[in-house]
């Protein structure tokens, strides 16, 4: 029994094109939704909302967005499979009616499959506002299943279309032939093809094999892979494409379109309508204050997103101005800040509890277990603040907008206009940066933008950023002030390379990014689905990267607390110490490192590790230095080495809470490794390279 | 006389006659509304991209990069 069955007596699945109002609907129409596992055969979540009506539970089952059934990449696979094989009693088409007789595409072929469907279009509202005349007993006529008009924006026609569903459910017909659309000279083909299709497997009584033949016959080789037919050398292809003269997929789609258009063209009245005029804002067309805006846009929503959870850049700017005070009290007030008190109390509690019969345990519960759960907590407000107003500027329209302005200059970069939102995200953070990649368009994409992200210098990283330089260029601001800016752009060509890199050597995809984009137009963004959205994808955070982080959480206090003679007091002598000796003397070498500081460096580079704020800390404590400065000073180093280190301090590998997202995000072992290899050598190299410039220069 | 899209001016409509392009794009313009037959009208041009409205101007509205409107074959009505 799938799981949904386990849970509901009747299982809808949902299925509808971009921008036609999914979300909105699912808002309205279930209570809330959760995800049930994944659907078979992928790690795609599947998530069903349920909703009891009349004493009865149906899961709704959420199919991605879709143009059209036949794959070209995982969604539609993931929709097609579900519609022909999967367990459900109807399956609801949303059509935005809005949008013509290409808004019927998907239902036609939908239609072809079965005929177990209800028809809901959406955006009545809007509809009727903008004079659209729709002869909705005509469109019955010609499709043969139930119809009904909803608005989820205003809640009106939801029970109208439960009610149609159940009913449907409830009393069966006699048949569920699918539509049937004439191909004419490809008739002999598609009986063909849907003869094999009938020999070869056992589908659901109630999918019609025609459909399934139509989707073959476009060239849904993946389809034909289930059946065992081999398209390319089905013999009646080689006289289909010359009846049809070339392709077959043109063909019949162009078939389907004219069947859309003879009969329900004259239904759908979009001539004289007042529709707002959609157009690329004046702003945006110009290159340059395209960029600009885009700019401003993101760049804001990454201010306003920080400054809540943190208070930066405020508190920054209140240490410089010698506000110590001032600065502590603001972050004490903010989210993070807030979070911290509560954990350190909690934290304080246990060690008072158990320190004096138990210290060790005292210490792993309170600065192993608790700390990991703290650190976890940390980030939810601020992914989900950054995701809540992502999604607001998405669903507001304004989301293409900023991808046309900037595809042009990414596009250089294998990337699409897209990419910008992760690249911004990861100045605040690279946790939430690593999750804004699945703004990307396709895999590809969103997997370079994984793999890149952790280039851009967080937060964090500017902090030490500001702390190296302000030591080794001391009384020099403007040379301070360039190497930052150097330091940023390093990272954000670094980003764009690496986004170009992975994508052809790894994915050996040889083809720039291209856009190619619906344009919904501007709308009040709804509360509801950004909030739905947002909490989803923190949710899958927490599960997901929060398990790894509180289990590297621990696995690090193991290693400061732990060494070969039990539990230790002091760090310098445990696991971690050795380690961060090996890493030190590793590539004391590269750069003439003297020997003390080598092992102190290995091991803030271990503190980097864990969070980037660390560095400065442990640097601190292991130099005994009593101020800041001083302990870069206490170190030894020279100048050349000081920048050498500056750069590699800043690129060299994503904390863990970042890897943990990319584990995350990608689901995979040997790309997060594969990922952080890369990222370590480059950095590696970089910072050498800078350390024989250095050397060079008087 | 077939051009492709990305050289129709703005305020022009053309009827789709062929798209040239990989499986996955061709399939992503078909089931957009890209079919052969369909009148399409262009908002914009800016070079870079184009903004296009199907259905003769009354239907959905994509924007495009010109990459994309170079596999589109169009022929421009008068």
């Amino acid at each position: 029994m799938s799981a949904p069955r386990t849970m509901c007596k009747y299982i809808v699945a949902v299925v509808g094109q971009p921008n036609v109002g999914k979300s909105t609907l699912f808002n309205v129409l279930t209570g809330k939704v959760e995800r049930v596992g994944n659907f078979p055969g992928t790690t795609v979540a599947m998530n069903i909302g349920v909703r009891v009506h009349r004493g009865e539970s149906i899961c709704f089952v959420d199919l991605p967005g879709i143009y059209g059934l036949k794959a070209v990449s995982l969604d539609e696979k993931i929709a097609r499979d579900f519609v022909i094989w999967g367990d459900w009693d109807a399956v609801v088409v949303l059509v935005d009616v809005t949008t013509g007789v290409s808004g019927f595409h998907l239902l036609a072929q939908v239609l072809q499959l079965t005929k177990r469907v209800v028809i809901a279009l959406t955006k009545w509202d809007a509809v009727q506002e903008q004079g659209v005349e729709v002869d909705i007993e005509k469109l019955k006529k010609v499709f043969e299943v139930p119809i009904v008009t909803i608005s989820a924006l205003k809640g009106e026609g939801i029970e109208s279309l439960v009610d149609a569903i159940v009913a449907l459910i409830q009393v069966p017909k006699s048949s569920y032939e699918g539509l049937h659309i004439d191909y004419a000279p490809l008739e002999p083909f598609l009986t063909a093809l849907t003869e094999a299709v009938k020999q070869k497997a056992k589908l659901r009584n109630d999918i019609t094999l025609r459909g399934v033949a139509v989707l073959i016959a476009m060239g849904d080789e993946d389809l034909a892979k289930r059946f065992n037919i081999d398209v390319k050398h089905f013999e009646e292809i080689a006289r289909a494409r010359g009846v049809v003269g070339g392709d077959l997929e043109e063909y019949i789609a162009s078939r389907i379109n004219m069947f859309l258009e003879e009969n329900i063209g004259d239904a759908i009245r979009l001539r004289g309508r007042l529709r707002k005029a959609i157009a690329i804002p004046r702003l945006f067309q110009n290159p340059i204050t395209g960029f600009l805006t885009t700019f401003a846009i993101l760049f804001s929503a990454v201010f306003i997103a920080f400054a809540i959870n943190t208070g930066f850049p405020f508190t920054a700017l209140f240490e410089l101005l010698g506000q110590s005070e001032v600065a502590s009290t603001l972050e004490s007030y903010t989210i993070s800040g807030l979070v911290g008190i509560a954990f350190d109390y909690l934290k304080s509690f246990v060690h008072s509890t158990l320190d004096y019969s138990n210290p060790v345990l005292a210490s792993f519960l309170a600065d192993g277990v608790i700390e990991g759960v703290s650190v976890v907590t940390s980030f939810i407000p601020l992914i989900l603040i950054t995701l809540v107003i992502m999604s607001a500027i998405e669903d507001s329209g304004l989301g293409p907008l900023m991808a046309i302005s900037l595809h042009n200059f990414f596009a250089r970069f294998g990337l699409s206009g897209r990419a910008v939102y992760p690249m911004f995200i990861s100045l605040g953070c690279n946790v939430p940066g690593v999750m804004a990649s699945r703004a990307a368009p396709d895999d590809v994409e969103r997997f370079g933008i994984v793999a890149s992200a952790s280039f851009i210098p967080c937060q964090a990283r500017l902090v030490v950023m500001l702390f190296f330089v302000g030591y080794l260029l001391a009384g020099r601001p403007l040379l301070q002030a360039m190497t930052i800016v150097l330091l940023y752009l390093g990272g954000v060509l670094l980003y764009l390379i690496t986004a170009k890199l992975f994508r052809r050597a790894v994915f050996r995809v040889k083809s720039p990014s291209e856009l190619l984009l619906e344009m919904p137009g501007f709308k009040v963004p709804s509360l509801r689905v950004v909030w739905w959205n947002s909490w989803a994808l923190t949710k899958h955070f927490i599960i997901r990267a929060g398990s790894v982080l509180v289990l590297l959480t621990a696995v690090v206090w193991s290693l400061t607390n732990l060494s070969f003679k039990g539990f230790v007091a002091d760090p310098s002598q445990s696991f971690a110490a050795m380690t961060g000796a090996t890493i030190g003397n590793a590539i004391a070498p590269l750069f003439n490192l003297p020997p003390e500081a080598s092992w102190k460096i290995g091991f803030a580079l271990l503190a980097g590790f864990i969070a980037k704020e660390n560095l400065i800390a442990t640097l601190a404590v292991l130099t005994s230095a009593e101020e800041g400065g001083k302990s870069v000073e206490l170190l030894g180093i020279t100048l050349p080495q000081g920048l050498a280190l500056l750069v590699f301090f800043t690129y060299y590998m994503p904390c863990m809470a970042t890897v943990a997202t990319i584990y995350s995000e990608t689901k995979s072992l040997k790309l997060t490794l594969l990922v952080v290899a890369y990222v370590i050598s480059t950095a590696l190299v970089i910072s050498l390279v800078t350390y024989r410039i250095a050397l060079l220069c008087p | 006389m077939p051009t492709p899209l990305c050289n129709v001016p703005p305020n022009s409509v053309a009827t789709v006659i062929q798209i040239d392009a990989g499986p996955g794009l061709k399939t992503r313009l078909l089931n957009m509304g890209f079919v052969n037959g369909v009148k399409v009208k262009v908002l914009e041009n800016r070079g870079s991209h184009l903004l296009v409205a199907l259905e003769g101007g009354l239907g959905r509205v994509v924007v495009l990069s010109r990459g994309i409107a170079m596999k589109i074959l169009v022929d421009v009505q008068g």
